[in-house]
């Protein structure tokens, strides 16, 4: 395929197949980011730094339209590729080994996950209880933010990194959960106008940090949208 | 490689690394192997094809690097003995003209004619030149050493040599390559019918091997458009720091495009036939044998060339003793690490087929 890399479609740009599994986009992008990281030797011999740059933001872009499911759909759907069959997304999602979609805090099975972190923490089983296989890694359904929105409040950039350093959390492992990238992350804390996606990724991207930090989810995305929306008009 | 070439040959499909055990596979599906201790011993050889003869395609075969010091020698020695030992004819080409050195990887006193003497028609035949070289089915040519004949050749004489060299009667014929990216070294590169480029873990030779593949490439297309005036712009593209802002074979595209959309269209079928595989030499950890995978991710987001890995050879001390007793390598080590990655190769050739016609037509649309 002889097209720039702007002008193929993000399937192309990682190199995957359009029914390929979220697995498969993982491992694919997980390549592609070594290879065309800062410090890569292999792409910083032959590219200039503005032209590693765009190719590693457009990687990114890639990942993170087709990772998570929604926006894939819609993406999809743009390409006019005609729908994934249900089962087979089902059953990636089912083999994927961290979770895409992490369950709600509010979620009464991740209260008992809570609880038991906590008396985990203490060394105090309830006795007779038959003992619980610890957590392999410190999972996004134990964090609950200490800080919450008010009723009329609105969720700004700040908010969610204030958020996230009340969780002790660095972008990093936020990046990891949520499966965004640490740039964008970074834009979106920043409110950087000039660098958020457009409004449906996000959407999605606001989703899962605030399900990722324990906040109301719903309320953080439509409020930080709304945000969003209200800067670029006066931009 | 015409498929001719492997009849006769059982199970191709199931990979080298089988044989060799170990749990890295690399881009071409061969393991590289850093450790001999562990490895099982030797498999036995692929047997020959059944029909033979001069008139094969495909089994020219260049082995180039852009930089020196990289291990194009050695490889081309090794990949010749290991080839030879499957039973193939095999003449290895010391092509480094200027610089030839071949002999000496093969244990072999500079030989007495070389292809000087059939440049400057001091012998008649070509195959005059070729020497023995104590192994069975091993011809060698040697390179010439007279530097004002061998490296200002035109291209009519360099088109000549080659076709006289593909008159030669063996099974497979493998070019050594001298360094640099200047049109007399890139010209050899693309004469052949497949190219094998060798780079090794280190700056110097990654950034030479990317100059070496952009400058081959669009000498491929300079050469495939003959007269058009679209071959101006190409020329103009060679030079690196050009006025007319082409940086990467896809401003070149665009810019004979806008001049002639029909040589547009056929440049870019002559762009899928480039297709030099990589040799990843001297890998010391097993991240190295990832180079070969990147570099050609790299080449096809940014050059829009596909090219493929065919193997890692991992550093050995071994390659050392034998060059400095004068030993041909792959006699002496043929069960060390190195001894064993460059075998690999050597099947991954003999396996290799061309890419069929409907699938490459199928990538053009």
């Amino acid at each position: 395929m002889f097209r720039r890399l702007s002008e193929q479609d993000f399937y192309q740009v990682l190199e995957v197949g359009y029914d390929a599994s979220p697995e498969e986009i993982q491992s694919a992008y997980e390549d592609a980011r070594e290879i065309f990281s800062r410090e890569a030797l292999v792409s910083v011999s032959i590219l200039s730094e503005p032209e590693r740059r765009r190719t590693y933001e457009r990687i990114a872009e890639a990942y993170q339209t087709l990772i998570a499911e929604e926006s894939r759909r819609l993406y999809d759907e743009s390409l006019g590729i005609p729908r994934r069959s249900p089962s087979r997304s089902r059953v990636a999602v089912e083999r994927h080994e961290t979770p895409l979609v992490l369950s709600s805090p509010l979620n009464p099975l991740d209260t008992e996950a809570l609880s038991q972190a906590s008396s985990e923490a203490e060394g105090a089983l309830p006795s007779g209880a038959p003992t619980p296989p610890p957590p392999e890694k410190p999972s996004a359904e134990l964090w609950r933010s200490p800080l919450q929105l008010g009723l009329t409040e609105e969720a700004t950039g700040e908010f969610l990194r204030l958020a996230r350093e009340a969780l002790g959390l660095d972008l990093a492992t936020i990046s990891e959960e949520t499966k965004i990238g640490c740039s964008m992350l970074e834009y979106i804390e920043a409110e950087r106008l000039d660098r958020l996606p457009a409004p449906i990724y996000l959407k999605n991207f606001t989703l899962q940090i605030a399900r990722c930090l324990g906040l109301d989810e719903e309320k953080v995305a439509r409020t930080y949208l709304s945000r969003i929306r209200r800067l670029q008009s006066h931009a | 490689m015409d498929s001719e070439l492997k009849e006769g040959v059982d199970a191709p499909d199931n990979g080298s690394s089988l044989w060799f055990g170990g749990p890295e596979i690399s881009a071409a599906g061969a393991a590289v192997v850093l450790d001999a201790s562990i490895a099982p011993p030797l498999p036995a050889p692929i047997p020959a094809p059944a029909s033979r003869g001069a008139r094969r395609k495909g089994r020219i075969i260049a082995v180039g690097g852009g930089k020196g010091g990289v291990g194009k020698s050695l490889v081309t020695s090794s990949l010749g003995i290991s080839l030879a030992r499957h039973g193939r004819k095999v003449v290895v080409v010391d092509a480094d003209l200027g610089g030839a050195n071949l002999h000496t990887c093969l244990g072999l006193n500079s030989p007495e004619r070389t292809l000087s003497d059939f440049i400057n028609r001091r012998v008649a035949r070509i195959e005059d030149v070729i020497a023995e070289t104590g192994v069975a089915n091993l011809g060698l040519i040697s390179g010439a050493h007279d530097h004002l004949t061998a490296s200002n050749m035109k291209y009519f004489q360099k088109t000549r040599l080659l076709s006289r060299i593909s008159q030669v009667d063996a099974d497979i014929i493998l070019l050594d390559i001298g360094a640099g990216i200047s049109f007399n070294i890139v010209d050899f590169f693309l004469l052949a019918e497949q190219g094998i480029l060798v780079v090794i873990p280190e700056p110097s030779s990654i950034e030479n091997a990317y100059r070496f593949l952009k400058m081959s490439f669009y000498r491929h297309l300079w050469r495939s458009l003959k007269a058009s005036p679209a071959r101006k712009v190409v020329e103009e593209a060679m030079d690196q720091k050009n006025q007319v802002g082409i940086r990467t074979p896809f401003d070149l595209l665009e810019a004979v495009e806008r001049i002639d959309a029909a040589s547009g269209r056929f440049l870019k079928e002559k762009a899928l036939e480039f297709r030099p595989r990589l040799l990843v030499n001297q890998v010391r950890y097993p991240e190295d044998e990832r180079l070969g995978h990147s570099m050609s991710a790299v080449c096809r987001k940014h050059l829009g060339i596909d090219i493929d890995s065919i193997g890692a050879v991992g550093f050995d001390e071994s390659v050392w003793r034998a060059n400095r007793k004068k030993r041909p390598f792959m006699l002496d080590f043929p069960d060390s690490a190195a001894g064993r990655s460059l075998e690999q190769v050597a099947r991954a050739i003999l396996y290799a087929k061309a890419p069929p016609a409907a699938a490459k037509e199928a990538r053009a649309s």
